[in-house]
């Protein structure tokens, strides 16, 4: 009850003077993807960094290789590289993704871990170096901060989810993001989940996604967001250790961004 | 489990399809709901007794796929009756949004004992209504309708005759009423499993070509945007477009169909003339169907339509497969105006040949539908999507879509946002749940990009609606429907020379009805709903009490209604369905400082007479004039 108080007391305090604008760490994996982000709450090897404390689910250690393209433009491209050790108590997950092309690129850089509490709540946190360069006379800049998050088990099928990133906008001048999600396990093969996201400077956006393994090897996703409106669809397969992960998001006015994430478990 | 009642209500069609036409028609002023609520209230009036487990009675569900009506058909011979719907939601292919959709219109009779067909069936409807207000805007006169139907176990036959307000009854280059249609179906056994002669429409794979009754495109939320079955079926509506005249033959022979089929029909156009007056050709068609005004009577059936094809289909359980086949041919070639954006693209020329192919497959949790159809002139169009349900009590359907601006067919009806037939590439999704025990939710999402220009819109654009329903029936007496829908399209703004700048529109609307049953013979219904438009700001609020008594002791029936509406302005508008005549519909546009009442009665003096009377009366004040609106209707229906 005193772990339950205290993290609903460090909620209620952080949340608000939280301001949120366009993240800084690009969303990855193409199974997230396939979902429209709606993620919050539903555990997956990339869903790690989207929300910390879903590292506490994962099990053995998994290393994934991703590339995401916005728009079909390699210059708004990202590819990502991960890995979550998860063999003790306490998991831990290393990431790297860089965005941009060789004239502007970013390189984000995290460590986090998690760990359970009683009553099916898990926290998780997360330290992110984030490096920004540009070609020409604009200055390099380099930051750190770091994002955290919760997840608890409000019953056996249904799960809430946290996440807030750099909650020190005033310090720092980066923006802001905060998301709340819920995951509803339906039966062991389908999987809805709803998600509503704030980022500084940006309208809330809600997100729905659906997973449903079809014939245990093959899974279907699909998704939506509000903001920006756009449709998501995506498969997986899996084949022993390996799992290919193909995502993409559908807008109507900007293209259709596509994702696709190669995750190795190693038992 | 399931929610599910057919008991009476307050609104006599108790059906998620009232609630959709009120959106749709609040934010797409294209759409025309007459035909599809005409064939739903015929329905309502005959309902198909499922029960017989006859393919061709369950095949009058015509929102119903052919998986659908198979699946019902074979339970009730293999099961027996069924004797509640709870068991339909648990049958493949079914969910719980598809029956509530049928609902209003099966009856769970048992089958056995029952002679209704051996005769048939022949039903006389006559109805009669007039409007008078203060502002003299409505044409003054009365419309008249009579519909004549017969329904036999070989030999169908009906007519329908109508006069709008103002049109006159004369026999003076005419047939006596201004619109009359009607036609002959022989049904049989053998080869030959129908010919009608007279009007008809037709439905063929997902409506790219055919589809006259286009369900799944009226709303987002519907439990499929599959199309119903392929159908060939007799035309009794009094919408005076989007149907044939002529012959429809239809053969069978196991699970292969064939479907042939020639009309012709006069149709109304705006014409232009040579330098000697005589019409050379046309400008654009007229489908209002009134006809009181100079320019309107000038226009009528000007332009005549032959149409000749051929429908090719054929399956198994699993999977079907069927090809489309049309040449049209008009009396007057096209010539749009070029000079208008949104006229560019539109078919010029006096023949077009059409053929489509369609594909449906999978079985019980998984369906897959596509169509591809071409034009000749013109380009393509394709249409496909999925429908699964993955568990009980979830149900999710996706829809992708490609018209091309030049693909030109003048009885489509496929899926789409909005109205003709090309112009518009899209993706649409929904999502069914039963969230809780008699809680249940829809989502649903619909983006599309228009091209080329269109109406009131100069340039590419992009549409995008989105829904969010959630109902809530913890007992078949009370329910609780609370709905939000977002719509977003881009018009014209400035009026001044030049290109025009381009406008995005949104529209909010939020609404909530309650509708609870707390006497026998006594439903209540109360709707409120807001409404709110950006960039203007004009916001609407309506509120609406329905009161339905069914009085035992006499066989009277009392409808009652009063709504009070504030709108900003026309754009804000809110729609309330109403309970009007048999075989007929209400969805008045409410805005302003509006309100409006309306009394019904219905009287069954004998057992195959109905006799009803409505009077409604409408106070609206926009722009600081006030307008007092009258309506008197009156029916009478005899059935033997």
């Amino acid at each position: 009850m005193l772990r339950w108080n205290a993290v609903l007391f460090l909620y209620f305090v952080i949340a608000p003077v939280l301001r949120a604008g366009e993240p800084l760490y690009i969303p990855h994996g193409a199974a997230e993807a396939g979902m429209a982000y709606a993620v919050t709450a539903t555990p997956g090897h990339w869903s790690c960094f989207n929300n910390q404390a879903l590292m506490t689910s994962a099990s053995g250690v998994t290393v994934s290789a991703a590339i995401e393209t916005r728009f079909l433009m390699p210059a708004l491209s990202s590819k990502g590289l991960s890995a979550v050790i998860a063999h003790g108590r306490v998991p831990l997950g290393v990431t790297a993704v860089h965005y941009g092309n060789a004239d502007y690129y970013r390189i984000m850089t995290g460590l986090g871990s998690a760990v359970s509490l009683s009553g099916g709540v898990s926290l998780g946190v997360q330290a992110d170096y984030i490096t920004e360069r540009a070609s020409g006379d604009y200055r390099d800049v380099s930051h750190l901060t770091f994002e955290a998050g919760m997840v608890c088990a409000l019953s056996s099928s249904v799960t809430l989810g946290l996440h807030i990133f750099n909650p020190l906008t005033a310090l720092n001048s980066l923006p802001s993001s905060i998301d709340a999600g819920l995951q509803w396990e339906r039966t062991e093969e389908l999987l809805l989940t709803l998600s509503c996201s704030k980022t500084t400077s940006e309208p809330v956006s809600i997100q729905c996604g659906m997973s449903w393994d079809v014939a245990g090897h093959l899974t279907l996703r699909s998704g939506y967001m509000t903001s920006p409106s756009s449709f998501a669809l995506g498969l997986g397969w899996e084949t022993g250790p390996l799992k290919t992960d193909l995502g993409f998001i559908v807008n109507s006015i900007t293209g259709v961004t596509s994702a696709l994430t190669f995750i190795w478990t190693i038992k | 489990m399931l929610g599910i009642c057919v008991a009476g209500r307050c609104q006599e069609q108790e059906s998620s399809i009232e609630d959709a036409v009120e959106e749709i028609l609040a934010t797409n002023g294209d759409y025309d709901p007459a035909v599809l609520l005409e064939q739903l209230s015929d329905l309502k009036e005959c309902p198909v007794h499922i029960n017989y487990g006859d393919e061709k009675e369950n095949a009058r569900l015509f929102f119903l796929t052919e998986f659908q009506v198979m699946v019902l058909t074979d339970h009730v011979r293999r099961n027996g009756n069924v004797v509640s719907l709870y068991e339909l939601a648990l049958l493949p292919a079914f969910d719980r949004s598809t029956v509530m959709l049928m609902a209003p219109y099966i009856s769970l009779q048992p089958s056995g004992g029952s002679d209704d067909k051996r005769y048939g069936r022949t039903m006389i409807t006559m109805t009669a209504s007039s409007r008078f207000n203060t502002a003299d805007t409505d044409e003054p006169g009365a419309r008249t309708l009579l519909k004549v139907r017969h329904d036999g176990n070989r030999i169908s036959y009906g007519i329908t005759a109508e006069n709008d307000p103002g049109e006159p009854f004369t026999f003076r280059k005419a047939m006596g009423p201004d619109f009359l249609s009607g036609y002959v179906m022989f049904q049989g056994k053998g080869l030959i499993s129908s010919v009608i002669i007279g009007d008809y429409w037709l439905r063929a794979g997902e409506g790219l070509l055919f589809n006259g009754s286009a369900l799944q495109g009226s709303s987002l939320s519907s439990p499929s945007f599959m199309a119903g079955r392929n159908i060939a079926s007799p035309y009794s509506s009094s919408a005076e477009t989007g149907f044939f005249r002529g012959i429809c033959l239809t053969a069978t022979h196991d699970d292969y169909h064939a479907v042939f089929f020639f009309s012709y029909r006069l149709i109304d156009a705006g014409v232009m003339n040579d330098a000697d007056g005589r019409a050379c050709a046309v400008s654009h068609l007229i489908t209002g169907g009134i006809h009181v005004t100079d320019y309107q009577r000038e226009s009528r059936d000007n332009l005549g339509e032959t149409v000749a094809g051929l429908r090719l289909s054929g399956g198994t359980n699993h999977y079907r497969v069927g090809v489309t086949s049309s040449a049209t041919l008009f009396s007057l070639p096209f010539q749009p105006d070029m000079t208008v954006p949104d006229k560019i693209y539109m078919f010029t020329g006096d023949r077009l040949l059409n053929v489509a192919a369609d594909f449906k497959a999978g079985t019980g949790p998984f369906l897959f539908f596509t169509e591809a159809a071409v034009s000749l002139p013109g380009s393509w169009a394709a249409t496909a999507g999925i429908r699964a349900r993955p568990s009980p009590g979830v149900t999710f359907n996706i829809l992708a879509r490609h018209l091309s601006p030049q693909y030109y067919a003048f009885h489509a009806g496929a899926f789409r946002t909005g109205s003709g037939s090309g112009n518009e590439t899209g993706l649409s999704a929904s999502l069914h749940v039963e969230a809780a025990r008699h809680l249940f939710i829809i989502a649903a999402a619909d983006h599309c990009r228009i091209p080329l220009p269109r109406y009131r819109c100069s340039a590419p654009s992009v549409v995008s609606r989105a829904e969010i329903k959630g109902e809530y029936r913890p007992h078949e007496n009370l329910s609780l429907k609370i709905s939000y829908t977002c719509s977003s399209r881009e018009y014209d703004t400035g009026s001044g020379t030049g290109t025009p700048g381009s406008e995005t529109r949104t529209r909010n609307q939020f609404a909530l009805i309650f509708s609870c049953s707390p006497l026998s013979g006594l439903s209540l219904v109360s709707r409120a709903a807001v409404s709110s438009i950006s960039p203007s700001g004009s916001q609407g609020f309506l509120l609406c009490q329905d009161i339905c008594l069914r009085i035992r002791t006499v066989p009277v029936r009392l409808w009652f209604r009063y709504a009070l509406c504030t709108t900003d302005d026309y754009e804000s508008r809110l729609y309330a369905y109403e309970n009007d005549m048999l075989s007929s519909f209400s969805v008045p546009a409410m805005y302003g400082e509006c309100t409006r009442g309306s009394l019904m009665i219905s009287w069954k003096p004998f057992g195959h007479v109905e006799i009803r009377a409505k009077y409604a009366i409408e106070d609206m004040e926009e722009d600081h004039q006030r307008v007092l609106k009258h309506e008197i209707k009156g029916q009478m229906r005899v059935v033997f």
